[in-house]
């Protein structure tokens, strides 16, 4: 199995999806909300997303990002100046 | 004994031990190193810290090493430079220059990686590594060379010569990556799974972080132990503000200083600016950002401690500019002639954030401001390229010369000889 650390951003509007349940039901994958937030104007979390393959976890990854969501690598740029 | 109490979660505040981690396995918060304030209350005293030496380890006590000798090529304790210059054609009387380019590899870097490096020799650590576009990667080949260590470099596989070369000289391991950042972060992620590596911006980022507070440090020193009333620094992954702050944080908690209020702000490139669209749209999420500025050193599109750098200039009542090429590359040029501080352009950037900040008023009269030039502009001279004024190239003969001379004059509408 493959583990991904992810930052999952997006518009209030955004809340009202299940997302997670659909990357569990429709994707195969397993999401682990470790911290969120979510406010009046914009909602966060940081995920674990693990999946059986980098393709696999990419496919729920495009998902979030075809709905609006921004998703990134949690920990940041590793390339510094 | 060292003061250094092991790594916080800076999220949910949870205790870990002080080994190669960064990361919060539980609520997945950046971890930070934590100290025995009592303890260093006593042991941290402004008499100590004069009888220290000149550069960062006059702060021992507050830094997160426990007992080694350090590895050493003395960096830190830059000249605090009063700028009359600058700060009359800015309109800020008491305008401070936080000189970084002095450091041993002449950026900011070098306090980062002293500690960072010092900290793998005691972890027993053989190599350190590092993904970068050039300071960073210059200062670890250099710390690594001084600690006997073997280094592995990951650099863009377009970086500029004039850095590789800075780099190169102390013959660690270079690898230039093709693609973007992000197949270097992947590579990078994947290696470090692999091997035991200290990555010094990566698993050993809580004691790499720990080196820029030293700068807060200092300059409270420098103006007689008194807190600025604003510090302007550059934000590239936002570490040095974010250090900053908690520099600033822990004089109070160690009681050198009774208090301060130093507001802090930062400067981005308008080219690669999440921070400061986030400041600005009083939001808390960094969107990430596709680098495009001259200004390498500033173009971290996602950055790791963004929103720290975020929390620290809004919290303190600070703000961050986003600054255009071309104010940056005035921002060099004003520098250096009202100065003498030949830059790179994450320099300019912060002088051109001065000016930005000093037109929309944030700084009332006589208050004092200290601009952190984090990076000598010899290092990125390509910035400059068509830019600068070329030389006028004559024949050595007495009559070119008086005739380039008298052009001059007239140019300038200088009276009488030049000197020259």
């Amino acid at each position: 199995m493959i583990r991904k650390r992810l930052h999952v951003s997006m518009s209030a509007d955004l809340v009202k999806e299940p997302i997670l349940y659909r990357l569990v039901k429709e994707y195969d994958l397993s999401p682990n909300v470790r911290r969120a937030d979510v406010s009046a104007t914009e909602a966060w979390m940081a995920i674990e997303l693990q999946g059986g393959s980098e393709a696999h976890i990419q496919e729920g990854i495009d998902y979030l990002t075809g709905l609006g969501a921004t998703v990134k690598p949690l920990q940041g740029d590793v390339v510094e100046s | 004994m060292s003061n250094l109490a092991g790594l916080k979660c800076k999220e949910c505040g949870r205790a870990f031990d002080p080994g190669a981690v960064s990361v919060c396995d539980y609520c997945f918060g950046p971890l930070e190193a934590d100290y025995n304030y009592q303890r260093a209350s006593k042991l941290a005293t402004r008499k100590k810290i004069k009888k220290g030496s000149p550069d960062i380890w006059r702060y021992m006590e507050l830094l997160p090493l426990e007992g080694t000798r350090p590895v050493d090529l003395s960096p830190g304790f830059t000249p605090l430079l009063k700028a009359d210059n600058l700060g009359a054609r800015l309109g800020i009387k008491n305008l401070y220059i936080k000189d970084e380019t002095a450091n041993p590899t002449h950026s900011v870097k070098d306090r980062m990686v002293a500690v960072a490096v010092s900290r793998a020799v005691e972890l027993r650590f053989g190599v350190v590594a590092c993904a970068s576009t050039g300071n960073l990667a210059h200062s670890l080949a250099a710390h690594a060379a001084r600690a006997g260590l073997k280094s592995v470099i990951f650099v863009p596989h377009d970086a500029e010569p004039a850095q590789l070369a800075a780099i190169n000289i102390y013959e660690p391991a270079l690898i230039a990556v093709k693609g973007g950042t992000q197949r270097i972060n992947a590579l990078c992620n994947e290696a470090m799974s692999r091997e035991r590596w200290a990555f010094v911006n990566i698993n050993l980022r809580p004691y790499y972080a720990e080196g820029a507070k030293t700068i807060a440090f200092e300059i409270a020193e420098q103006l007689g132990w008194t807190a600025p009333d604003h510090i302007v620094a550059p934000i590239a992954s936002g570490s040095t503000l974010t250090a900053i702050r908690k520099g600033m944080t822990e004089l109070t908690a160690v009681e050198i200083l009774k208090s301060q209020e130093t507001k802090l702000h930062g400067a981005q490139a308008e080219g690669c600016a999440p921070v400061a669209a986030a400041f600005r749209k009083k939001s808390e999420l960094i969107q990430p950002a596709t680098p495009a500025t001259l200004a390498k050193s500033l173009s971290i599109g996602n950055p790791a401690d963004g929103v720290y750098a975020l929390r620290a200039a809004r919290d303190t009542g600070g703000a961050i500019a986003a600054v255009s090429d071309n104010e940056i590359i005035e921002g060099m040029k004003t520098l250096a002639r009202e100065e003498g501080i030949f830059a790179e352009p994450a320099g300019g950037a912060v002088v051109a954030a001065l000016k930005q900040l000093a037109s929309a008023r944030s700084f009332k009269a006589g208050e004092t401001v200290v601009a952190v030039i984090s990076g000598g502009g010899l290092k990125a001279p390509e910035a400059l390229s068509g830019r600068l004024k070329p030389p006028r190239v004559i024949e050595p003969k007495l009559s070119e010369l008086e005739s380039f001379l008298a052009q001059l004059r007239r140019a300038e509408n200088v009276p009488g000889a030049v000197d020259m």
